[in-house]
């Protein structure tokens, strides 16, 4: 039992010592954010020699809001003679096909909808399909929920004049912030995410990373890193790792802004942070150690690389972290020489601050510093999430295919949106 | 002309050796952020900072020296407060035996007396066993019937449920193995909850004290938060305690787990929330 209890001890210090590192790596984003120097070298692009581009629009049961990805797209200022839209069908049941196939007929030269009616689910299957027909250089996708602003694939666009970049990633902001909580938390969740997060990885040249909707790639750099791969619930993880691998620059653009619509009901919350979850910490097992080991990486790259890739993995940890305190606690044991509550304590005072710290802080450099009133109420977010972790862990998301290979089953978004709400 | 350029323009005029190339870049960042009404145009949201003079970072390293200075030297004056709660409350909660303290020593020289009911609390008995059982599972059967925006209170109350499940299998099988008691318990978190009060100026000094908020409103939500902790924790202890003393032990790894320091970091991230909703003094400038 002394043995049991000594290992689990151990177990705990060593999980609050990898929290402290996320701690610590939440305070130095935040404050690079806050106070650094930003850099945004491809904001000011504006006049150019623009190139050809292919912008794709997945869209699986879509019918309620795919009109209006196109539409704001058509109301784009990208040169038309420029521009190919292909918006993909996949395997819808609902208008969507009837939907693409009536602005292909008002836009034959501009809108090219592909249709999926068989084959593997999912996004990056459909963006594999739809390789052949891509053309240009550029690779710019939307989600048909999506709504680009006037100058936003100029923006995603212009980065690719420099020959290292290999994707480009925009912001992205709720469009249905209002409506109720689970929505307004999202807000503040994804705003801390994008403009403290993915612009302090910006300013300090780490890993942003590619979000796959409202981003962009490189043909050359997809080939050179072996194409979209179906076999992953998170096709831009893994593509971010494969870039970073392959020595290719990701670009994020805290300008780039374009509206998405988030889920307004939790068990939709959940089902999207389990899938996550699941396809990010596939990503871990896969590059975890290739990325620890690249010598071509600096040092804090390697650093930054590894930990994003853990980020749902310290969800996990969070919890096992609590239940050893639990069975530390019914023996009477310390841990490294402090109570387990004050260890608990300790990480609950500083620990979960900088994360708070971190969304406050976002909230303010938004100008809504209004919402950061519901800062505690995250917590009931956070306790959504570790559930749906857990079960992103839990096996049932891939199944085995014919050839002997496992193709990943995929759960469809659901859309709020009223038909023509948005024109 | 706003109160920022004007302060601009005025520190541009008090420098006192000359350095025209200087002036030029200060005049012209000055123009470049002044609209056609001499108004303030603030970057795009992607691109804002907020602006940190070196004088700023000795104001928060300042303020937080000197309430962790106030505080370590009110830690006798906290002790003796907490006791006179203790006592005041420990009649009307039913319990028994009075108030003691215990004189704790942190960092090996700051002395505080923590103070603590003596009364026990006793062992669950089968009653009180069965009782917690029933309770338990009319929750998490309670849970299954939450839906829709009630998810987030389903799981929390689950988590609830599932601690309760294990001080039920724990006081099931092996009872006489608990190692905690109640005065032991209330003296530790009360200890805790001190440290946490005095961490308060700690974690804002690294924080909220950075942003571009006065110093009197830094002051104000730092007494704020300090002052609803000192009370706060007595209370809520108190009320733990009279909780335990009737229910027996078989309530206390919920009270330690879900009721002990939660609340009072909710409290801390809830008046956080609150500073940093705060007006920023370049939008108050703006406004005047």
């Amino acid at each position: 039992m002394s043995l049991f209890l000594t290992l689990c001890s151990w177990a705990l210090s060593a999980i609050v010592l990898v929290l402290c590192v996320y701690t610590v790596r939440h305070y130095l984003f935040t404050i690079n954010r806050l106070f650094g120097r930003q850099r945004h070298p491809y904001v000011d692009v504006e006049l150019a020699r623009w190139p050809h581009i292919t912008v794709c629009i997945a869209a699986h049961n879509e019918e309620l809001v795919v009109a209006h990805a196109i539409d704001a797209l058509l109301a784009g200022d990208y040169p038309r003679d420029r521009l190919t839209i292909i918006p993909l069908d996949d395997r819808s049941t609902d208008r969507t096909g009837e939907i693409l196939d009536d602005y292909s007929a008002f836009y034959p030269e501009l809108i090219r909808p592909i249709h999926r009616f068989d084959g593997e689910p999912g996004k990056a299957a459909a963006l594999r399909a739809a390789m052949e027909h891509v053309q240009g250089e550029i690779l710019i996708v939307f989600d048909a929920d999506y709504l680009p602003g006037k100058s936003l694939l100029r923006q995603l666009v212009a980065p690719f004049f420099d020959p290292q970049v290999g994707a480009v990633m925009g912001r992205v902001v709720p469009l249905n912030v209002g409506t109720n909580l689970l929505t307004r938390m999202l807000d503040l969740e994804r705003s801390a995410g994008y403009q403290v997060d993915q612009q302090a990885r910006m300013n300090l040249r780490l890993v942003p990373q590619y979000g796959g909707t409202v981003g962009g790639v490189r043909l050359r750099a997809l080939e050179n890193c072996g194409g979209w791969r179906s076999d992953t619930l998170t096709e831009d993880t893994d593509l971010t790792y494969r870039l970073l691998l392959c020595g290719w620059e990701t670009v994020y653009q805290n300008r780039s802004e374009c509206y998405e619509e988030v889920p307004e009901h939790w068990p939709v919350r959940i089902r999207q942070i389990t899938r996550w979850s699941d396809g990010h910490n596939q990503a871990m097992r896969d590059y975890a150690v290739q990325v620890l080991r690249d010598r071509v990486l600096s040092a804090w790259q390697r650093l930054d690389g590894f930990l994003l890739l853990g980020v749902y993995a310290v969800a996990s940890m969070t919890l096992a972290g609590w239940l050893l305190t639990l069975i530390l606690w019914y023996g009477g044991r310390n841990v490294m020489g402090f109570s387990a509550v004050l260890v608990v304590a300790s990480y609950n005072t500083v620990g979960n601050f900088a994360s708070f710290f971190e969304v406050a802080a976002a909230a303010r450099l938004d100008g809504y510093q209004g919402r950061v009133r519901l800062l505690p109420l995250l917590l009931v977010g956070y306790l959504v999430t570790l559930v749906a972790v857990l079960r992103g862990l839990l096996p049932g998301r891939r199944r085995r295919n014919g050839d002997g290979g496992t193709s990943v089953i995929w759960d469809k978004t659901q859309r709020y949106r009223p038909d023509g709400a948005i024109t | 002309m706003s109160a920022l350029a004007r302060a601009s323009l005025s520190a541009l005029r008090r420098r006192r050796t000359p350095d025209p190339e200087a002036d030029r870049r200060a005049m012209l960042a000055l123009v470049r952020s002044t609209g056609a009404r001499g108004g303030r145009i603030d970057p795009h949201r992607s691109i804002a900072t907020i602006d940190l003079a070196p004088h700023d970072m000795l104001l928060a390293a300042c303020l937080s020296l000197a309430f962790l200075v106030v505080f370590v030297a009110g830690l006798e004056l906290l002790g003796a407060l907490w006791t006179g709660i203790f006592g005041a409350l420990a009649e009307p909660l039913g319990l028994a035996g009075g108030v003691a303290h215990r004189v704790s020593t942190v960092a090996g020289a700051i002395q505080i007396a923590i103070p603590y009911f003596v009364a026990r609390a006793p062992l669950p008995g089968a009653t009180a066993w069965w009782v917690t059982l029933v309770v338990t599972a009319i929750v998490l059967i309670g849970t299954l019937f939450m839906r829709g925006a009630w998810l987030p209170l389903s799981y929390a109350l689950r988590f609830a449920v599932a601690i309760q499940a294990s001080a039920l299998l724990f006081f099931g099988l092996v009872p006489a193995r608990f190692p905690h008691d109640l005065q032991g318990y209330v003296s530790a978190m009360m200890l805790v909850g001190a440290a946490i009060i005095g961490v308060v100026p700690v974690v804002l000094g690294a924080t909220f004290y950075l942003m571009d908020v006065g110093w009197n409103r830094k002051v104000a939500l730092t007494l704020l938060m300090m002052g609803h902790l000192v009370v706060l924790v007595p209370l809520q202890y108190a009320l733990q305690a009279a909780v335990i003393v009737h229910a027996s032990l078989i309530v206390m790894p919920l009270c330690f787990l879900l009721f002990g320091v939660l609340p009072e970091i909710m409290v801390i991230v809830a008046l956080f929330g609150w500073g940093m909703s705060w007006e920023s003094l370049r939008a108050r400038g703006r406004r005047q």
